[in-house]
């Protein structure tokens, strides 16, 4: 056990999905890059399990491999359980540019605490994971040899090894240049792996009750783990469709709350999205979608709202509110109104009066979420939201502001050559001040970020049949 | 229903239609009696039996009690005086959820008290807390009774009402239908 105010080094294998410069881009990948660009996924997590990301790394550029100095095992293990941004961790033993280097680090390395894992009665086998090139079994045979000075004194154990050893070699990021030998070797002992396979479980193709514009499951948790979402905690997502960001978060144990202006997608009326579907059946709605992954306990409720008119009672209860606002690309941004005029939008609503939805004036929307935001999260609570951008125009200023909430993270997801939406992760950190005038310092990022969502909008709607069709991703199942 | 509603959005409804009036036919006429009635001895709570909550149908969503006591007016010129709203219900069933002691721990301080008995009250449920009790984190008995009122109960046919304005918020197949035209809210 290290003393308290030592830090363990620990090596981080992140998930990137080198396809990504192989193949055709496709959208499923797209989160992964996002992923591995600035690490805020690791960052928020860190700081929920009491870890502290220390941004000296010994890494570089998109390399998926980091080093993380944490104070003990136990924060690597819980972070392995909420991220899907990180393939594995390990306990860091050695480290080299070269393998001489690596030897020299890993004589270094106290031998109090190897042995522990190396002992006569355990049984363990040592794997190869090669980044950007593949070893023949005589190359990997050869690396294993090598390291015959370690104090392995267990059995090898293919099938059922009780510790787990790894030699990593870093082969960089350009498949067209393989270097001979590698950037950077690591040795270590596996600890835990993180959260992929969520990925796949959780994903839309299989999910019962969809829309045109559900969430991808990995961005989900993504955006789950950047609002810090944990047990026992209310989530509320004030744009919530079909439900995908609620059902990340009840994933991890939070109670979800959503509305949403559509009264057919809360009831879940009207038409499938799904290929080869016309109409939604009869549970298509947010409760059965958490039932089908026997989240059902978590969900608590679901009203038919409009997020500029907000209807909860003064007071802090929200812990995380996440949220994929409509900006009208795929899906029209509405809100209530008094025009006499019905649109075909909302054709069945069975109540005394039928609500009209007027175009909701974008910086108005980041205006209502951050004030909302504001009101109703608790002290350290998060907003997660997406902000579109048009990247030839986009600067930092463009965020919108608050004066009760902090900005922690801001992550960019090219969507194509000129458009981009940035994942932007804010804090609760002042108790609210009445608001009702918009402060000046505020006003201009308002609008910049109006002016900027209005134009990715605009761009992405005239080039709906080149550059965007990843907008176009319907769920084809 | 509106007349004028559009006809495509009609024939979902109508391919499900059998099951669903059959459902709902049955409900009504069994629940509405029931919490209609107002004598004492017919309790919501102990009318309950399994039968009337397992029959709930799969797809059903209801709102509960605790969404009520975060729910406030926000018709125009209403302000503080939108809370609480008048909880009315024609149907209600009782719904067992997983008991998570933690979770309730956290929401006793963010209840809004008379709001919650006003509002049991309505529904004529019994054995409600009438206040939170010292050392409540530690007393199962107290723990289980809120997370039944808060979480348990839950309204699927009803209404909302503003107690300033008097505006109807109807709730039907257990979703709350807060949207106001723009001449009722707030600029």
């Amino acid at each position: 056990m290290a003393p308290p105010g030592i830090l363990n080094r620990y090596l981080l294998l992140m998930a990137q999905e080198h396809l990504e410069f192989r193949l055709p881009v496709s959208p499923q990948y797209r989160p992964l890059l996002l992923a591995g660009d600035d690490g805020a996924e690791i960052k928020s997590l860190l700081s929920l399990f009491g870890g502290q990301f220390i941004s000296s790394q010994e890494t570089y550029g998109k390399s998926p491999f980091w080093i993380l100095s944490i104070p003990s095992e136990d924060i690597a293990r819980n972070l392995m359980k909420r991220t899907v941004c990180a393939k594995s961790i390990f306990e860091l033993w050695g480290h080299g540019k070269c393998p001489e280097e690596l030897y020299s680090s890993l004589k270094n390395y106290p031998a109090e605490k190897m042995v522990p894992f190396l002992h006569s009665d355990s049984t363990y086998k040592i794997k190869i994971h090669t980044f950007n090139k593949t070893l023949t079994q005589e190359e990997k045979v050869k690396r294993i040899d090598a390291l015959e000075f370690l104090p392995f004194e267990g059995k090898v154990n293919l099938k059922k090894p009780q510790h787990v050893f790894s030699i990593l070699e870093d082969y960089g990021l350009d498949p067209n240049h393989i270097p001979e030998n590698p950037h950077n070797i690591y040795f270590g002992r596996w600890i835990a792996d993180g959260q992929r396979e969520l990925i796949e479980s959780y994903s839309v193709k299989k999910r019962h009750f969809i829309g045109n514009t559900s969430m991808d499951a990995g961005l989900s948790f993504i955006m789950a783990n950047h609002g810090k979402v944990k047990k026992n905690d209310i989530v509320f997502d004030p744009f919530v469709g079909t439900g995908g960001l609620l059902i990340a978060s009840a994933h991890f144990g939070a109670y979800v709350y959503g509305t949403d202006i559509d009264y057919n997608t809360v009831h879940g009326l009207g038409k499938a999205s799904r290929k080869n579907q016309k109409w939604r059946g009869p549970d298509e709605n947010i409760r059965a979608n958490l039932r089908q992954y026997g989240l059902e306990k978590y969900y608590l409720d679901v009203l038919v709202s409009d997020a500029s008119k907000p209807s909860w009672r003064k007071g802090t209860y929200f812990d995380a509110i996440i949220t994929d606002p409509p900006y009208g690309i795929r899906e029209s941004t509405r809100r209530t109104g008094s025009q006499k005029e019905i649109p075909k939008g909302i054709e069945k609503c069975p109540e005394s009066h039928v609500p009209v939805s007027l175009s909701y004036h974008l910086s108005d929307m980041f205006f209502d979420l951050l004030n909302f935001s504001a009101e109703t999260l608790v002290l350290g609570g998060r907003l997660v939201y997406w902000l579109p951008v048009y990247t030839p125009e986009y600067t930092e200023e463009m965020v919108p502001w608050h004066p009760c909430l902090k900005l922690i993270s801001n992550c960019e997801q090219k969507l194509s050559s000129h458009t981009s939406r940035r994942l932007i992760t804010m804090e609760k950190v002042k108790e609210f001040e009445v608001w009702t005038d918009r402060h000046p310092e505020c006003e201009k990022p308002m609008e910049q970020a109006q002016k900027t969502a209005q134009q990715t909008v605009e761009y992405s709607r005239a080039n709906l049949d080149s550059g965007c069709k990843f907008e176009e991703q319907k769920i084809l199942a | 229903m509106l007349p004028g509603a559009a006809r495509d959005t009609n024939r979902p409804r109508l391919q499900r239609a059998p099951e669903v009036q059959k459902f709902r036919r049955f409900r009504s006429s069994q629940v509405s009696n029931r919490i209609e009635r107002d004598s004492p001895g017919n309790d919501v709570e102990r009318d309950h039996s399994p039968s009337g909550s397992g029959f709930a149908g799969v797809g059903s969503v209801d709102m509960r009690l605790l969404t009520h006591n975060l729910l406030s007016s926000h018709v125009r010129g209403v302000g503080p005086r939108g809370f609480p709203l008048r909880l009315q219900a024609t149907e209600v069933r009782i719904n067992p959820v997983e008991f998570n002691p933690d979770f309730i721990v956290r929401m006793i301080p963010k209840v809004e008290w008379a709001a919650l008995l006003e509002a049991a009250d309505h529904l004529h449920l019994i054995q409600v807390p009438k206040e939170p009790i010292q050392g409540y984190e530690h007393n199962e008995e107290f723990l289980r009774k809120m997370h039944h009122v808060l979480l348990e109960v839950e309204v699927l046919e009803g209404t909302l009402q503003c107690p300033e304005s008097g505006r109807v918020f109807p709730i039907s197949r257990g979703i709350p239908n807060m949207l106001l035209s723009d001449e009722e809210t707030e600029t």
